[in-house]
This record gives C-alpha cells, structure tokens and sequence, in this order.
C-alpha cells in the first residue's frame, strides 16, 4: 500500500546529506517572553546538519510559512524543525507546508517549546532557554534520521452508527440520512426521545418540549435511510476509522412490531409498577408504551414484573385482548454485529441523585421533590395532568422553594457547573406563576448563569413576575409535621439568616456522566475531562472530534448543555462524519511497523504483544505485518530483541538520536520523560495550556504508546548518564492501543529489577499513568521526581553508566555475531 | 501573619464559593448575631482583612462543631480555620473575660465547673460516690503545655 518506491526515490533525500531548517518560534510573548529565542536559534545554527537556523515571531503565520517553503526552494533544505507548540497543535499546518514546497511531509519535526517549556517555566527565563536548546537538539538528531514516507488509503464503509436517542443522537441520525448515509441508531431504552422526553416546555422560549420533539421521533423513526434499534445496547465496538465492527444485543420485547399500540392488553394487564418515565410519580402496567410519543410506538413487556416467567404461563390476558397477536413470550434476547464507518456517540447524562445530600431531606420528607419530578407533574401528560401537587396531600403548595446547584459545583458530588439548571428553575418558576400566580416563589442560589442568547430577558421576566431571588444556600430543610419545609440559612447579600416555612421544596439536581456509556468509552478509547464527560480533541477547534479519528460526540455525553446545544452540536458531529464518509477513504499516518524478514528469528513476541493481531508469523517463519490493521502503537518494535522490526517515523535510531543529544549536555541533572501521545503527551501540553508551573529539569520524548519504550531506549539513557528517567503512559484500560500499556508495566518492573540487581536504585526510574485530562498529576510527578534528582550521588550515576553501558556492549556483539552468521551459513549451502 | 497562614492550604479556600452553607448550616449563628463563618472566610482568606478579624470577640461563638465543614460543598476545613484563627486571636489578648476565668478555674482547682455541697448531696442521694478532687497540679501543667501559660499567668 505504502511503498511506492520509484515516488520515494524521486524524492531522494534520505540519501542526500540532511540539510535541515531549523525555525524557532516567538509565539509573540507566548514563548518570547520566556525563551531566549535568538539564542535558541543560535545555538540550533552549530548543529551538525543544520543549515540554516531563524527565530520568527509567529511561524504558524503567512510569512512564517512562506519563508520555509523559500527556504525550501532556495537553501534546498531536505528536513525542517520547527521548534514552537505541541505537535498535537500545528503539525498538521507544518506538514502542508512542507508539502506545498515539494517536502515530503514526514521530514517535518516539531520541538514543543511552548506547552512544555515557556509555559510551564514562566519565571526561569534562564533554565527556560537552556531547555528549550535541549529540545531543539534532540528534534534536530532526529531530523537527520527522518525518512520520507507515503500514507496509505483506507477504505471507509459509507454508513454511521449513532450511540444513544436522545434528542442529540436523533438529530445526528437525521441529518446524516438526509445526506444519503445509512445510519443505524442503537438506543438502550424501549423509546427514542431521551431527557427531552420528560421535559415540559423548554427555556428561553417556552416551547412545549414533547410537541417539538415528538415529530423528529417520528420522522427518525420512519426514515428509509434509518435503522432503529431500541432496546438494544453496544457490547463491543472493534477496527479502526471507516471499519468499525460493531456488536449489539437486541433485548427481547415479547411483543412483535405488528402491535398498533391500541393499549387493550395494558387495560387488562393486573400487574403495575412505577412507571420510569414518570420518574415514579405514575405506575405502568407489565405490559406498557413508555409514553404517549414513543418511538417505536411498540408496546413491550417487562418480564421482571409479567407474571409469567420463562417457562410457568400463568396469565394470558394480554394474549387474549390483542387482537392482532403480537405477544411472544417465545421472544429471546439476540444478538447481531455489522460494521460501520464513523460512530457518534450521543449517550446523555443521568441526574444527580438528591439523596446524597442527606441535610435537603430527599425521600425522608414527601415535599421535596427534584426539578425532573416537577417536569413530569407540570406536564400536561404526566401524572398529576398538570396540576402542580405536594406529594404528601395533593394540594397545591401556597409557597414553593428552589434550591440550585444540588449535586453540582461541588467537590463531594459533581465539582462541575450543569449548565442548565439556572435556566431550567427560571423557566419553572415563570411556569407555575404563569398558571397560579399567587404562589409564593424563593429560588436560593449561589450564582445565577443567564449566558445565552434569550437567558437574561427570562431571568428578568421571572424577577418581574415576583419570583424572589436569595443568595445562599440553605444549610438544612427541618421538616415540619403538617408537611410543611422549614428552610434555614443566610442571605449573603442581607448579611441576615432565613429561617422560612415553605410548602414544597424543588431541589435542582445536577446532570452527571451517564453510567452506562462506560462500556462505550472502553470500546472506543475515549478520554474523559476531569468531570467524567468524553474528552473532544480540541476544545476551541475541533469541539466534536475525539482523538478517535471517525468518532464524534454529540450532546451532554461531552458536557452537560441544553437541548439548543445538544442540536447544534450533534449537527456538527454529523456534518464531522459525513466528511470523512463523502470521500469513500481516509488516509492512515504512515507510523506502522515493517519487519526486516532477513533479521527475524521468527521467535513470534511481536505477535504475542501487539494488541490488534495485526502480526503473525508466515510460512517461511517470518514474521508479517497487516497493514490496514497495524495502528502503529510500537510494542512489537519495543518488544523485538533482534532489531527487525523497525516503526516508521519512530525507529530506534531516531529515539536513540533523541537520547544520545539529550545527554550532551548535564545529563546528570536531568530528567528524561517517554510520553505517549495520546495521554501523557496531551496532560503535558494541558499542564503548560494551564500554566501549572514544574521543574525545569524535564526533557520530554514523544512516542505513540508507552508500550513502544523498549529497555534498550532507558538502558541506553542511564548508560549515557541520564540521572531519572519518567515513563509516562494512559491509565490501565484507557490504553488508545487496547492494552499495550499492560507490556510497559511489565518492562518498567523488568527494568526496575536491572537495576536494583545492579546495585543501583531503582527509584531512578519511575512510572506515571497520566490522562489528558490530568497536568496536575504530571506536575506532581515532576516535582516528585526533583526531590529525588537531587540526592542522587555521582558514584551512582558512574555505576549506572559503567553497567549499562557493559550490557549494551555485549548487545552489539550478538548483533554483529548474528548479522554474520547468517552469511556464513549462506557460505556453507554454497560451498 | 505570614506564618499564621502557612499553617493552611490556602488554595482550599479559594475554592470557596460563598454558598453560604456553612452559616446556614451553624448552630450558633442562629443565636450570635454577628458570627458569621462564611463572612471570616470572606474576610480573612480571600479579603486579607486578618487583623481585624483577630480583633472580633464574635469569634469565640464557634463551638467547634464542625456542622459547617460536614456541609461544606468544597470540603473546605472552615471548622479548622475557626480554631486557628481563635488561637491567633487568644494569643494577641482576643480572649472573653468568660473564657478567661474557666481557664483561670480549671488551673486552679482541675474543674471547668465546681463542684459544691448540692452537687455533692445529689450524688449522695443518688448512690454515687464522691467526686474525687483532681489533681490540679496536672491539670494546670496540660494547660501550660497546651500554650495557655504564654496568655495567662496559670
């Protein structure tokens, strides 16, 4: 697929001496105000291989990119470095660059001097500069090891799946079959409609939720081009972007999708429950439709609760009253796998529950009830039809209290804002004083949100219309024996206690990552941001993506936000989708591994280590690599003891380069850090994006896995006097490579055990598992590491060097006897 | 002062939203008008106005309950920060006469409250043997260890 030679050999320049462009970037003050910059590009301009060394103001810029292509062109630089954000930032726009003046693209290397220099070092410009020196040495060692490569195209299979139908899951199936896609959408409850569902009228327009709702449902629901599956749950998700293989389990219904939901078997059913969409309020018989609106308008039985179980048939009633036979209980659960070529994954929020909070009383007294429970009693079609009840004697209350942020913006439930329940108790104040306007109003708050477009005007009106509004908190509701609330606490703005008596507590509950799409995240190695919502690749520009390519995110599965949001944002993911799709391909970096059949022993542990089966060991005893399903993790090529597997863009002798000029200078006081792109690369970059501040002492290396840290590559590094070196990957089950991460634990104990056997300490190496989302834990872990540093002995670091370096010695001995033996034997057959 | 604060985590108390939960959740701010936790936080952490908290004789309404720090939805530990602050305010004579004489008491005679001839006769009447008197002179070194000797003479 990939190795088109004759294109590569026009290219030549791996052949040609390196003539390598090295760029440092101010960033404006971003890097300048830190990094000495010109004497970075000083110092760049004395390496070897270097032909050229500038410090621009804003390279990303125009002119920045126009010098390099000249440059190109005119100095006929065949490698280039630009030393200014994270790779995970600009390479794309640097490798189209490069691209545009006739480069191949992979002769492009970024020194991140930004995120884990400038910004991470803000007060020590000296450390900060000398730093930033060392970084672009080791990008320009690797430079002139850099070879051309070619990517290759992937087919990608036109149809989508959609995780999740709710109102974000239904607009982004909507709008990609309005695109002609196939779409199948997988919804785990017996309806689609989700949250939205339940909600009454929606803010800052007073819509009624279901009446706008109810015909996208339908029109998801009959769409020729959507395949809706309800009750029906993803149990594994495997491939890669334009071939995922999806498995499901349909749950059985008992009833066939003849039914015309008439309702005669639910009259004569004598079994009943709390009904869920309710939140509990009514009750469902065994047989039910969810709701009035339901799609599929399917009636379903609930066999927990069906008084006949699995083999005892005790009553047939429903049986007897549908008249167009559609009960089965012969009806089991099934399975089913089909493939797709982009997810979106849209699978909502659960709601905090309120009984955690013990002092607001929830379930103790009947008359504090949550803003979800509210929606479904102000609702026309709920269960009070609309009236407004306290649950304890179904009279209206003369008196209502809201109280906002339960569950939220708190370190002991959810430590996030939810976004939308300011809103949500505005509009439900303004609601009841629309229909009993007496009633008595206090909404206590800590900070009332009105951002969006319309918020503010609602928050006037429901001001305007009586509703009063108190800052602070109760710290406790005593409930009184006539049913009534004794509300107490302070009004911070008075500087006065409250102690007042209402008749119905509302608690505004809080929306928190919904539970079960962690099987979801698994499958599809997703990052989660520290509140427990997916992670998107990049919060201001790429808001839908995920650093799963062909995986978008739509609605509070990325964050708590209202239905407008949720919309304009599933919108975006299928629009996200639909791009990749369009193409028919998409290309795959050119990082996968390549074995060297005349080094390969044919031993087999690259193919017990890689994670996706992508090697395996032919007839001749080679081993081989599936390209299409290689995803370039690196584990076999860390894992390989004869040096016949080589990972393109990230070989050995590029990493060793990076190591051997990272040792040039002071290695003894150094940390030298192996981040995976993925995690650990990305929580750097959020720590300098954060400017936490660390110790200077911190060079760091970027592989795509952990799992491609070979013990060759921190034997190499102690060999050459490194004092600490920090291995750094994604938690255990985050891995973005399945599990490669379990073979780094394996190799760090491995290595830990050297040392130790050695006589050295093997607190010199040490293990972090850092996610995206974390920069403080890596912060941690650095300033950790520096106490450390500087107790280290240099009769240590002499032993250290003296036995690694005994051991890599031996190493290439074996090497070289090997790469003989083969020749001799060649010899033998001959003779 | 300086060191008065190294004492705490002070990025705890930023975290603090002014919800006002601790206060609402106090029992004695419900009966001291003028005691008011989340107003020292206000004042004293995020406002630096420590001298003039120090100088509040209100302070000394906290009964350390720790009804604040339960409620607390950041956690923070508003119950220490009372105590330390109390302590502070003792050292630099902030001390209700009240308080003054129980400690003045308890090293005198080992008792925060005194035993006397009713207390005496309704233990009597009660089956219950005399109250010991305690040994004073331990008491009086706890309360000296504990720092008070470097407010009072003891």
């Amino acid at each position: 697929m990939s190795g088109d030679k004759q294109d590569l050999e026009r290219q030549e320049p791996s052949a040609a001496e390196p003539r390598i462009g090295v760029y440092v970037c101010h960033c404006g003050l971003n890097i300048g105000g830190t990094v000495d910059c010109e004497a970075v590009a000083l110092h760049a301009s004395k390496l070897e291989g270097v032909v050229l060394a500038e410090h621009q103001l804003y390279t990303c810029s125009e002119p920045g990119q126009e010098k390099i292509k000249r440059d190109i062109a005119e100095a006929g630089l065949n490698r280039v470095v630009v030393a200014a954000c994270s790779p995970r930032m600009h390479e794309p726009t640097f490798r189209k660059t490069l691209e545009a003046a006739g480069l191949n693209q992979y002769l492009l290397e970024m020194a991140n001097i930004r995120e884990h220099c400038s910004w991470v070092h803000l007060h020590e410009k000296e450390a900060a500069t000398e730093k930033a020196k060392d970084l672009v040495r080791m990008s320009v060692a690797r430079a002139r090891l850099l070879e051309p490569q070619e990517e290759a195209d992937i087919p990608v299979l036109q149809r989508a799946l959609v995780i999740g139908g709710g109102v974000a899951g239904i607009q982004a199936a909507l709008d990609l079959a309005d695109s002609g896609y196939e779409v199948i959408l997988v919804e785990k409850e017996p309806s689609i409609g989700g949250r939205m569902a339940q909600i009454d009228k929606t803010f800052p327009t007073m819509d009624c939720s279901i009446c706008i709702l109810a015909p996208k449902m339908a029109e998801a629901g009959r769409h020729p081009r959507i395949k809706l599956m309800s009750l029906t749950e993803v149990t594994r998700v495997s491939g890669y972007v334009g071939n995922f293989n999806v498995s499901v389990r349909h749950r059985a219904r008992y009833v066939a999708s003849d039914c015309s939901s008439c309702g005669e078997c639910a009259k004569v059913c004598p079994q009943h429950a709390p009904n869920e969409f309710d939140v509990g309020l009514a009750t469902r018989s065994a047989i039910y439709l969810p709701f009035a609106q339901a799609v599929p308008a399917t009636y379903l039985i609930d066999l927990n609760l069906c008084l006949n179980k699995s083999t005892v048939r005790v009553c047939e009633k429903c049986v007897a009253a549908c008249e167009r036979k559609c009960i089965r209980f012969d009806d089991r659960d099934s399975e089913e796998s089909f493939e797709v070529g982009t997810i979106v994954v849209a699978t909502g929020v659960d709601v905090f529950d309120a009984a955690e909070m013990p002092q607001y009383q929830y379930r103790r007294a009947a008359n504090v009830i949550t803003s979800l429970e509210f929606e479904r009693m102000i609702n026309a079609g709920g269960p009070t039809g609309g009236h407004l009840i306290r649950p304890s004697d179904q009279r209206g209350p003369r008196s209502v209290a809201f109280i906002q942020c339960v569950g939220s913006r708190s370190s002991r439930t959810n430590p996030y804002c939810s976004n939308v329940c300011c809103m949500n108790t505005i509009k439900d104040s303004l609601l009841i004083k629309e229909h009993w306007p007496e009633t008595e109003i206090t909404v206590f708050y800590i900070d009332i949100r009105a951002f969006g477009k319309g918020f503010e005007d609602l928050f006037q009106r429901a001001k305007q219309a009586g509703v009063r509004f108190i800052h602070g908190l109760p710290g406790e509701i005593i409930p009184l024996a006539n049913g009534n609330l004794r509300l107490l606490g302070e009004s911070t703005l008075l500087a006065k206690l409250y102690d007042l008596e209402v008749e119905l507590a509302i608690l505004s509950v809080g929306l928190k990552p919904s539970t079960g799409s962690e099987l979801v995240r698994r499958f599809l190695t997703l990052s989660l941001t520290s509140g427990g919502f997916f992670m998107v690749a990049h919060p201001k520009l790429r808001p839908v993506d995920t650093s799963t390519r062909g995986v978008f995110l739509a609605g509070c599965a990325e964050g708590p936000k209202d239905i407008k949001d949720s919309v304009t944002q599933a919108s975006a993911a299928a629009a996200r989708a639909g791009i990749i799709m369009r193409s028919g391909k998409v290309t795959v970096e050119a990082i996968t591994a390549r074995v060297d059949p005349e080094a390969c022993t044919g031993c087999g542990a690259c193919v017990k280590v890689c994670p996706y089966q992508a090697i395996h060991l032919n007839e001749a005893k080679k081993a081989e690599v599936i390209e299409a399903a290689c995803a370039g993790c690196g584990t076999c090529g860390a894992e390989c003891g004869f040096g016949a597997i080589t990972m393109r863009h990230f070989t050995d002798e590029q990493i060793l380069a990076q190591i051997d000029a990272f040792t040039e200078y002071e290695s003894d006081r150094k940390i030298l850090a192996f981040n995976c792109n993925w995690c650990s690369y990305a929580g750097a970059d959020f720590a300098g994006v954060s400017r936490m501040q660390y110790p200077t002492e911190v060079r760091i290396i970027r592989t795509m896995c952990s799992g491609r840290v070979a013990t060759r590559f921190v034997e190499r590094a102690f060999a050459r006097g490194v004092a600490m070196v920090l291995i750094s990957g994604c938690h255990i089950g985050d891995c973005h490579y399945i599990d490669a991460n379990t073979h780094t634990e394996r190799r760090y104990q491995r290595l830990r055990r050297l040392l130790e056997s050695g006589g050295m300490d093997p607190e010199r190496l040490q293990l972090v598992w850092v996610s995206a989302a974390e920069g403080q834990r890596f912060k941690e872990k650095i300033m950790a590491m520096r106490k450390k540093l500087v107790t280290i002995d240099p009769e240590e670091l002499k032993r250290s060097m003296r036995f690694f370096g005994d051991r890599e010695k031996e190493r290439e001995a074996k090497a070289r006897e090997r790469a003989a033996r083969p020749r001799a034997e060649k010899l033998a057959v001959e003779a | 002062m300086a060191k008065a604060l190294d004492l705490y985590d002070k990025e705890e108390f930023y975290r603090c939203l002014q919800c006002a939960v601790c206060t609402g959740s106090c029992p004695s701010a419900q009966v001291v008008q003028g005691f008011n936790p989340r107003e020292i936080i206000l004042r004293y952490m995020l406002y630096g106005e420590q001298e003039e908290v120090l100088r509040d004789e209100n302070l000394w309404a906290c009964t350390t309950c720790h009804a604040c720090q339960e409620r607390c939805p950041h956690e923070i530990t508003i119950t220490g920060l009372l105590t330390h602050i109390m302590n502070l305010a003792a050292r630099r004579g902030n001390l209700p006469r009240n308080l003054r004489e129980t400690i003045l008491l308890m090293a005198k005679t080992g008792w925060s409250v005194r035993a006397n001839p009713h207390s005496d006769k309704v233990r009597e009447q009660l089956g219950l043997k005399p109250l010991k008197r305690p040994n004073s002179e331990e008491i009086r070194m706890i309360l000296r260890e504990a720092g008070l000797g470097e407010i009072m003479e003891l």
